[in-house]
């Protein structure tokens, strides 16, 4: 189609007696920098000569304002269609002629940079010589590669003004509230009945010493400077906010701006807005004495509520417990809330971002025989022991052994159970601020001693202050893990052995109540919803962040944000304000209400297509979509790319055994003929084609330019979108057109995931492949590079130079 | 490459690996660059090399003999047709080409019994001359009625204890594909063979023709 039109119109155009399309050269030289190395003449002799351009203009500053309207003035004047502009490194300069032309209506696709200045008159001010040769090679490769480069495409999309949270703990509360606050309609699922999470089942939490319900709140339309609890503050009563209890995700599927979630709704029998609180239903329940744990000095019916501020305000019968026939409940209800043949629902949801807070849980240290939790009564977790803390928990408040529920006077707690061991190698990061903060509140409550057995104590920050009021107030710390735990059969009491390191000795503590500060964990829902959404998990389970360092509010999936303890142990200020963070990134998305992006994608050639998967496994933002299938395994059609989600990195092409499929602008077609270009034509010897991703590679050799420090010319480089798109025909095919070395260069950490690591992996399995074949496997090497490290590449650069000229 | 059309379980046809050929030709005019050059000997080392985990130009199959019940699955799955399956003198032949093969573990996945492994790489040798390995060899079951294959004794077993598993009857499985319809037809309408005359046995070819 697209081709058909521009025929048409040069036909039109040659009808009405216009100028034919034209070609252009801008040559700067830079006030002087690049003439100083660079001949121009030599430049001008051969770009006139090559025959390839009507138009070459030279310029003293075409970065300036008067260059951009000279460029534009020309273009325009001329009717050029397609130009290059030979000047500095277009990572820099690349924005600024971008705004200026497309101010004069001239887009990115028409023209494309030529690095003369930091790519090759700066390092090589030695060698002039070369360098112009160099420079000439390299605009004519970058002309092959305008030439037959795509037309700009832009595609807009509608987006889902909605937003859905998975999780209702502190994070995702937050979250779901700033999205609601900010009138997005906004759906908060959670598994449980109630809203809280992991903290709420905490009595009092760090670092307000208070509950943890108003860890968010909603002030619409007032500005009271004024805290108000998610119960004070109603927050079901908000317009904007669904929730959705007994809820889990089973599917999420669709791309940033319009997602897919499907969640299965189990039956909570009350329907939460006809549920006025009465407690009839609680009054009749024939069903008693329900201890949730089997200590828990309080008990429950059937029909309860979970606490007094529960939200969603409304009672829970538990079907589990209650008789199959009674229908009391039903009966009394004066409002009809109830409804006992309530089943299982599924409901699709669309949104246009996702925000997943799914949590931690405590790991049971079962598997750690020699502490005896599971085995011994009065081992506890410092988890059921905040709960024990909880006025509203299982024992009202009331810190007791399980064995015969007398007061503890002997409480000793144990740090690091099951983290920073084989368990799980990481710092579970709260638990010491949970010790600390408990012994406190046991010393002022019951009056116990309690004994901390330590590693390490890590209360960093203002929690310091939390373990020197601990200190304070006559806390035990001892340096030492305990090795093992006894139990006495008849008083249940405890005999901790430990080694304390600071006599160097082994100890015997005598101990009512023990408790272990257990790791945290991810919840199993974090596992669950990987498997459904393709989301990515880190090595302990945790959700991977998109990048660590400044993208830690962001899954590997494009518009599917996180927030909390999902990524890894937070505390609860942490929590909260990731949760807003996560809202204001999903909500800048909604709020833009179109997606727009500049298409430059990969195609698949459907005839040539042999339905193998090798691209829908390698895609790093998982755009190449089949049908309702993640695992490549049964595609049976071609599978399709999604325009939206490709990022243009051309890994897949690199591994597709029939070149069905290609990134934009690197086809085939288009990449060969620029490594033949570049590689012909120039006297340079030996000559190193070195392949650069675009991003940190590409400025890391740019910037050892701009600071003119000298590498061999003999480096002719080409740039890819990612180190991971360079296949072993690519470096074959630089050995065949006259290559004598092959350099690979890749960013530290690759910018579109596992790019780096093929590209390293590519070039060892080369290397061996090229002296199967008789080639010197010295001949192909690869450097990976931070901006700042172009020591790395100068090295590389050096050395291979050096040891090709012995060759 | 010489295939038996009619034994093949599975026909794959001969698909254009464009980007594997340029490869192939890249590889062999470096080479013969070098020949000239350095005198390496003509011939194409049998070397496996081994690739990364996660890099895809090509490899070899390992089928532990132990666990495949030749079920055929992962030459059903194979893209390019790199793994055959040939059914012949009552006996089932799995082998794998790898000439074709572009090692996109599909048959690693598709396999339930977990004996097929893929390991990513090349051999240069086989890649160009093409050589197919035998990896398994498995007995055939006849078909009670025709004595063509049902399929390989061990599959069959498998899906026997499946279906006693789930309690449904499985007598029919002693029968092919083919029998098992008619057999299922005649069943269904009693009357089927007096109105035509004739049993199944006589459609399926083999069986008596007594009953006529």
């Amino acid at each position: 189609m697209k081709s058909v039109k521009r025929q048409e119109k040069q036909e039109t155009e040659n009808k009405t007696g216009a100028a034919l399309p034209q070609n252009a050269v801008f040559l700067c030289s830079c006030a002087g920098e690049i003439d100083k190395v660079i001949n121009p003449e030599r430049v001008l002799k051969a770009l006139e000569s090559s025959g390839k351009f009507s138009n070459i203009c030279r310029h003293d500053s075409l970065c300036q304002p008067n260059g951009i309207r000279a460029i534009a003035d020309s273009v325009k004047g001329n009717n050029t269609e397609k130009f290059l502009i030979a000047a500095c490194s277009p990572q820099s300069i690349g924005k600024i002629f971008k705004e200026g032309l497309e101010r004069a209506g001239i887009d990115t696709s028409r023209y494309s940079i030529v690095n003369i200045r930091e790519g090759c008159a700066w390092p090589h001010a030695n060698e002039p010589e070369l360098a112009t040769e160099k420079s000439i090679s390299m605009i004519k490769t970058a002309w092959v590669g305008l030439k037959s480069s795509a037309e700009k495409d832009t595609e807009v999309r509608g987006i889902n003004e909605s937003a859905i949270v998975i999780g209702g703990g502190p994070a995702g509360i937050s979250a779901a509230f700033e999205l609601a606050e900010s009138g997005v309609k906004t759906t908060i699922i959670e598994k449980k009945h109630v809203l809280g999470g992991f903290a709420n089942k905490l009595g009092i939490v760090a670092p307000t010493n208070d509950c943890a319900l108003c860890t968010a709140f909603l002030d619409t339309g007032n500005l009271e400077v004024c805290r108000k609890c998610i119960y004070r503050s109603r927050i079901d009563a908000q317009t904007n906010l669904k929730i959705v209890t007994k809820g889990k995700v089973t599917g999420i599927s669709g791309e940033p701006g319009n997602f897919t979630v499907k969640v299965a709704k189990e039956p909570r029998y009350v329907d939460v807005d006809k549920c006025i609180l009465c407690g009839k239903c609680e009054e009749v329940c024939p069903v008693t004495g329900i201890k949730s744990k089997p200590y828990s000095t309080v008990t429950r019916k059937a029909a309860f509520l979970p606490y007094p501020q529960a939200i969603p305000r409304a009672y829970v019968i538990d079907r589990e417990a209650c008789k199959e026939e009674c229908t009391e409940c039903e009966k009394i209800c004066p409002t009809k809330a109830i409804n006992l043949n309530e089943q299982k629902t599924e409901q699709t949801l669309n949104a246009g971002a996702v925000v997943i807070a799914t949590g931690i849980k405590e790991y049971k240290p079962n598997e750690i025989t020699e502490l005896g939790y599971g085995r011994y009564a009065n081992v506890i977790t410092q988890h059921q022991l905040g709960n024990m803390l909880n006025p509203e928990g299982h024992t009202a408040g009331e810190v007791i052994r399980p064995s015969d529920s007398r007061k503890p006077k002997n409480i000793v707690m144990m740090q690091c159970v099951g983290s920073r061991d084989k368990y799980h190698p990481y710092c579970s990061e709260v638990c010491c601020l949970f010790a600390t903060k408990h012994a406190i509140l046991l010393r002022e409550r019951t009056g116990a001693e309690v004994t901390i057995c330590y590693i390490d104590i890590r209360t960093p920050g203002f929690f310091e202050k939390y373990y020197v009021e601990a200190r304070d107030k006559w806390v035990n710390f001892i340096k030492g893990r305990p090795s093992s735990i006894e139990e006495d059969p008849d008083t249940k009491n405890l005999y901790v052995t430990v080694e304390d390191m600071a006599i160097n000795s082994d100890v015997v503590l005598n101990a009512d109540l023990m408790v272990l500060s257990s790791a945290l964990i991810p919840s199993e829902d974090t596992e669950e919803l990987s498997k459904v959404s393709g989301i990515e998990l880190n090595e302990y389970g945790f959700i991977k962040e998109y990048y660590g360092k400044n993208r830690a509010n962001e899954t590997s999936l494009k518009g599917i944000y996180v927030a909390g303890s999902a990524t890894g142990p937070k505390n609860i200020p942490l929590s909260v304000s990731q949760g807003s963070a996560a809202a204001a990134k999903a909500i800048s998305q909604i709020k833009r209400l179109k997606a727009k992006k500049e298409i430059l994608c990969a195609s698949i050639d459907e005839e040539l297509c042999i339905k193998c998967g090798i691209c829908v496994k390698i895609c790093p933002v998982k755009a190449i979509e089949t049908e309702e299938s993640l695992t490549a395994l049964d595609i049976l059609e071609t599978p399709e790319v999604n325009r939206i989600k490709c990022l243009n990195c051309g890994q897949c092409s690199a591994y597709c055994p029939t070149g069905a499929i290609w990134a934009g602008n690197y086809s085939g077609e288009n990449f060969f003929p620029q490594i033949e270009e570049l590689l012909s034509g120039n006297s340079i010897k030996p000559k190193i084609l070195t392949f650069l991703c675009l991003e940190c590679a590409y400025a890391a050799v740019d910037l050892a330019g701009l600071k003119k420090i000298s590498y061999p010319a003999n480096i002719i480089p080409l740039g890819v979108p990612c180190a991971g798109k360079v296949s072993l025909v690519d470096i074959l095919k630089a050995f065949e057109c006259g290559a004598e070395g092959v350099l690979l260069g890749g960013c530290v950490t690759c910018h579109f995931k596992n790019g780096k690591d093929f590209m390293v992996s590519q070039a060892v399995f080369g290397k061996e492949l090229l002296a199967s074949i008789g080639i010197e496997p010295e001949r192909l090497d690869y450097f990976t590079a931070a901006i700042s490290d172009h020591a790395k590449f100068l090295d590389i650069a050096r050395g291979m130079t050096q040891k090709l000229k012995k060759l | 490459m010489d295939y038996k059309f009619d034994l093949r379980v599975h026909r794959v046809e001969k698909k254009n690996l464009g980007n594997r050929e340029e490869l192939a030709r890249l590889l062999s005019s470096l080479k013969s660059k070098t020949m000239k050059s350095k005198k390496v000997d003509s011939t194409w080392p049998e070397k496996f090399i081994k690739a990364g985990e996660n890099l895809y130009f090509g490899g070899k199959v390992e089928i532990d003999t132990d666990k495949c019940i030749a079920c055929g699955a992962c030459a059903e799955i194979c893209p390019t047709g790199a793994l055959e399956v040939v059914d012949r003198d009552g006996k089932r032949f799995i082998s794998h080409n790898l000439q074709i093969c572009v090692g996109c573990r599909k048959c690693e996945a598709s396999c339930d019994d977990k004996a097929i492994k893929a390991v990513p790489g090349l051999e240069l040798k086989a890649f160009f001359e093409g050589r197919s390995e035998p990896k398994k060899e498995a007995d055939l079951i006849a078909c009670k009625q025709c004595g063509r294959p049902v399929g390989p004794a061990q599959a069959i077993e498998k899906i026997k204890k499946t279906l006693e598993k789930e309690s449904h009857l499985h007598s029919e499985l002693d029968f092919c594909q083919k029998c098992r319809k008619w057999r299922a037809a005649y069943e269904a309408v009693p009357r089927l063979s007096m109105l035509l005359g004739r049993t199944h046995s006589d459609i399926t070819g083999n069986g008596s023709s007594d009953s006529k």
